[in-house]
């Protein structure tokens, strides 16, 4: 029984305050004041129309309006027959008097507004119209199911009626009106007074009281089932919000039992079973007002709602006992069940008012209470002719609070669905700032650690290149004094390796070439010194991916080394250097190619394990092929 | 006769530096002073027909002085003493006007054949530094053009410097590009004057986007 997530658990600051009740209220109980408000009596804004409210009655078949010897008995107007002649149906007569100061100079009129029943009127004797064939009508109602003994009324939608009157049928002095009626059998009768007068002035007074209890009715019977459709297809769409689907039933079943006790004025089909339909309605209506009561609290009461629905069930065929009998059992006070689960549902909402206090709550309960007073009233004054009139506009209020309900939830979580998304762009956003700052504080340490591996590549390569030389020179400068010349040649050995270590650093961009050129740029005046020739044989060559400054340092070692060795070894006069790409494309091969003596044991030993050692960290190969014609030196390394 | 200015702030290679230059018959030393005023007094009335500047000078850049004498003696081939021939050091004397440069611990011919190479025409150039100039002077279409700024290279240039960059020496170039080994040293030299002048288009255009002119 879980409520919608439109439900209780909102927090209360979003609610309108108790201080400014919502517009859509007042202007309600703005219009329900103007529509409802007592027709103004036109006797009192023009005294030429009258309102009769004091007549004689007498119970008779008479065709004719009886003569004044009948047994007349005083009946103030308006007359309900369950007050004043109980049980009784059939033919019955009023007849009014009233005084007129002039002969009538335009048509007269008589309204009766509330007729529950067939009448004929007849001015002066003189018969002016009648609402129905009373002959035809008495002739259906013999054949028509029998009522069962003390079966409450069936209340039907009688309009008011409105007598053209010639105004030669009315004169100066003292008049007479009759009023015949026929009550049918299971129904009330009810007489209001009559209002008589010029007609245009009468027929202003009839247009109000149409209005009021034709057209209005009508409305909202109309906008009532209209309203429930469009609940429960919301409903339907969001089935987990059963308030909403109570909500759509409640104004369906209001839209049947209004239509069958307000607009219909002929049931099609028998009075008892109409009477049935239009109790079963309301009792449907006041289950599901409760339901709905409970479910827009939050209550979580299953044994309550177990109990309506078997009151739902079991509520037609007690109302089936009632208006016809089963077996002669006829429950005569059953009909109060709605007064007391009507005073449950308004108990529920206004529970719910005390304690959230809100508008909303609190419009709801105000609404829930209309129909209370309707019946209690009811139930005080026994059927009263007026009241029961304005019972129609009574639930109008709640279904008010509800639309009111609906557009205010639905435009909250519009704003709130709004509202989210721009709290999830706004926190994408925030995310996508702080990853960028992660990324950068990322992209920071990575250029730390580039350049603290790279100052530790510089130290070790100073220690081991330059220093290494360094100390051997001045090694050499102290031994052996007057050996200028070998700590010349150690001293431009020391500079060699440190031009070699700065060209590592030059940026290469991953092109092999220059990177070579430049070593041989360096060498290239001392080779020529030694009379060797440098045939340079290189072919642009793809670019590489390993080319970073350490491994362009290694490659240069390599190349070094090898240089030195056919310059120290080989007695070579010619090299050849030659690059291009590898047959499996996927390498590219540097060779060094010497003609020199060969390659012999010598050779050998630490300077070419360390070559081979740097290939390998290069991720490439060192082959070296000695012949009698000279030395090839083959590095491999692959492109990516 | 050429005459020859060293600006060197050691001792030691000043007086290395002046004897090379006075051991060769051809050369004739103009003036030998350690740091940058003393040069720009020597050379306020006559330049010499060659200056070897050191960078590093106890008063100031050798790069200020080689911009100085490009612009105002410019009949004066400028040479820079550097210890590693690195680029940075290289290209940025060049961008100053400089057409050549020098290794610290050249061999006394080579300094003499250098100088003697210049004055004739011709600059040295390392495959690295080709590269770097193929980076710079790019063709004309990829240049924008501004007057007076774009200084883009010739077909034949372009070719030239590819080859320095692949390692080829000038002899060798000279064979494969079918000029003499002449043609291509002076074709270097007028790369490098072009680098001077993109180098100070550059600045002007820079100085007119910041307002300055």
């Amino acid at each position: 029984m879980k409520l919608g997530r439109w439900g209780s658990s909102r927090p209360t600051s979003d609610l309108p305050t108790l201080r400014h009740p919502p517009a859509v209220l007042r202007l309600y109980i703005l219009a329900l004041a103007m529509v409802l408000a007592p027709p103004q009596c036109v006797a009192e804004t023009d005294a030429l129309v009258l309102q009769l409210d004091r007549a004689d009655f007498v119970l008779s078949d008479a065709s004719e309006p009886p003569p004044d010897e009948a047994a007349w008995i005083p009946q103030s107007l308006p007359d309900n027959w369950l007050v004043s002649h109980p049980g009784a149906h059939g033919y019955g007569w009023y007849r009014l008097q009233f005084e007129l100061p002039r002969d009538p100079d335009q048509l007269y009129a008589a309204c009766v507004p509330l007729l529950e029943t067939f009448g004929a009127l007849y001015v002066n004797g003189a018969y002016v119209g009648q609402t129905g064939d009373f002959e035809l009508i008495s002739r259906t109602a013999q054949s028509s199911q029998p009522f069962a003994q003390g079966a409450p009324p069936v209340l039907l939608g009688f309009p008011p009626r409105l007598f053209s009157i010639r105004r030669d049928l009315v004169h100066a002095g003292s008049n007479t009106i009759h009023l015949r009626v026929w009550v049918k059998p299971g129904t009330r009768g009810a007489v209001s007074g009559v209002t008589i007068g010029p007609e245009p002035l009468v027929h202003a007074a009839y247009d109000h009281r149409v209005f009021l209890t034709v057209t209005g009715p009508r409305m909202v019977v109309i906008g009532s089932a209209g309203f429930g459709i469009f609940i429960l297809l919301l409903w339907l769409r969001r089935r987990h919000e059963t308030m909403y689907g109570y909500a759509g039933l409640t104004a369906l079943t209001f839209a049947i039992f209004i239509a069958g006790r307000y607009v219909v004025t002929a049931p099609f089909i028998p009075l008892p079973y109409w009477g049935l339909v239009v109790w079963s309605g309301l009792e449907a209506y006041i289950v599901f007002m409760c339901l709905f009561a409970l479910r827009y609290g939050g209550w979580r009461k299953p044994r309550w709602e177990l109990w309506l629905w078997a009151y739902l069930i079991v509520s037609p065929v007690i109302d089936y006992a009632s208006f016809v009998g089963i077996g002669g059992w006829v429950p005569q006070q059953w009909w109060l069940m709605t007064f007391v689960l009507t005073a449950v549902y308004v108990a529920i909402f206004w529970t719910i008012a005390w304690k959230r206090r809100t508008w909303e709550t609190l419009g709801l309960a105000i609404a829930g209470s209309f129909k209370l007073v309707i019946s209690a009233n009811e139930r005080l004054l026994a059927y009263p002719i007026e009241l029961p009139r304005y019972q129609p506009y009574a639930y109008v209020p709640m279904f008010v609070m509800i639309g009111w309900m609906l557009i205010d939830r639905f435009v909250r979580s519009l704003n709130e669905s709004e509202r989210l998304n721009a709290e999830l762009e706004e926190r994408v956003a925030q995310k996508h700032a702080e990853l960028a700052r992660s990324y950068e504080r990322m992209q920071a340490m990575e250029r730390q650690q580039a350049v603290v591996e790279e100052r530790s590549r510089l130290m070790r390569d100073m220690h081991d290149g330059i220093g290494a030389h360094l100390i051997s020179a001045l090694s050499l400068a102290e031994h052996s004094e007057g050996a200028g010349a070998e700590v010349v040649v150690a001293l431009r050995e020391c500079l060699d390796d440190l031009r070699l270590t700065i060209d590592s650093l030059e940026p290469t961009e991953n092109d092999l070439l220059p990177m070579m050129g430049n070593l041989r740029y360096r060498l290239d005046e001392r080779l020529r010194k030694q009379g060797i020739d440098l045939e340079w044989k290189v072919k642009q060559v793809p670019e590489l991916a390993c080319l970073t400054p350490q491994n362009v340092l290694h490659i240069l070692r390599i190349l070094q080394e090898a240089f030195t060795n056919i310059v120290k070894h080989a007695r070579a006069t010619t090299i050849e250097v030659e690059t291009g790409l590898d047959q499996d494309g996927k390498h590219v091969y540097i060779q060094v190619r010497d003609n020199g003596k060969g390659f012999s044991g010598e050779r050998t030993g630490r300077g070419l394990a360390s070559m081979r050692h740097r290939a390998k960290i290069l991720g490439g190969r060192l082959d070296i092929e000695p012949s009698t014609a000279g030395t090839t030196l083959n590095l491999r390394l692959p492109i990516s | 006769m050429t005459t020859v200015m060293v600006v060197e702030d050691d001792p030691a290679f000043l007086t290395r530096f002046c004897g090379i230059v006075g051991s060769d018959a051809e050369l004739e030393l103009f003036a030998a002073v350690a740091d940058l005023a003393s040069a720009r007094q020597s050379m306020s009335k006559a330049a010499p027909d060659v200056l070897l500047t050191d960078l590093e000078l106890p008063d100031g850049s050798g790069i200020d002085l080689i911009r100085e004498t490009a612009h105002r003696c410019p009949h004066t081939d400028i040479m820079v003493i550097t210890v590693f021939g690195d680029e940075d050091h290289v290209l940025a004397s060049i961008e100053a006007g400089a057409t050549g440069y020098i290794l610290k611990d050249s061999l006394p011919q080579e300094v003499v054949q250098l100088i003697k190479q210049l004055r004739a025409g011709g600059s040295p150039i390392s495959p690295v530094i080709a590269r770097q100039l193929l980076k710079r002077l790019k063709p004309a279409a990829i240049t924008p053009s501004t007057p007076g700024q774009g200084t883009p290279l010739s077909p034949r240039e372009t070719e030239i410097l590819g080859l320095v960059a692949k390692g080829f020496s000038f002899g060798e170039i000279a064979k494969l590009a079918g000029v003499s080994p002449h043609t291509v040293i002076a074709h270097v030299k007028k790369i490098y004057q072009k680098l001077a002048v993109h180098s100070r288009g550059e600045a002007v255009y820079e100085a007119g986007k910041m307002g300055l002119i």
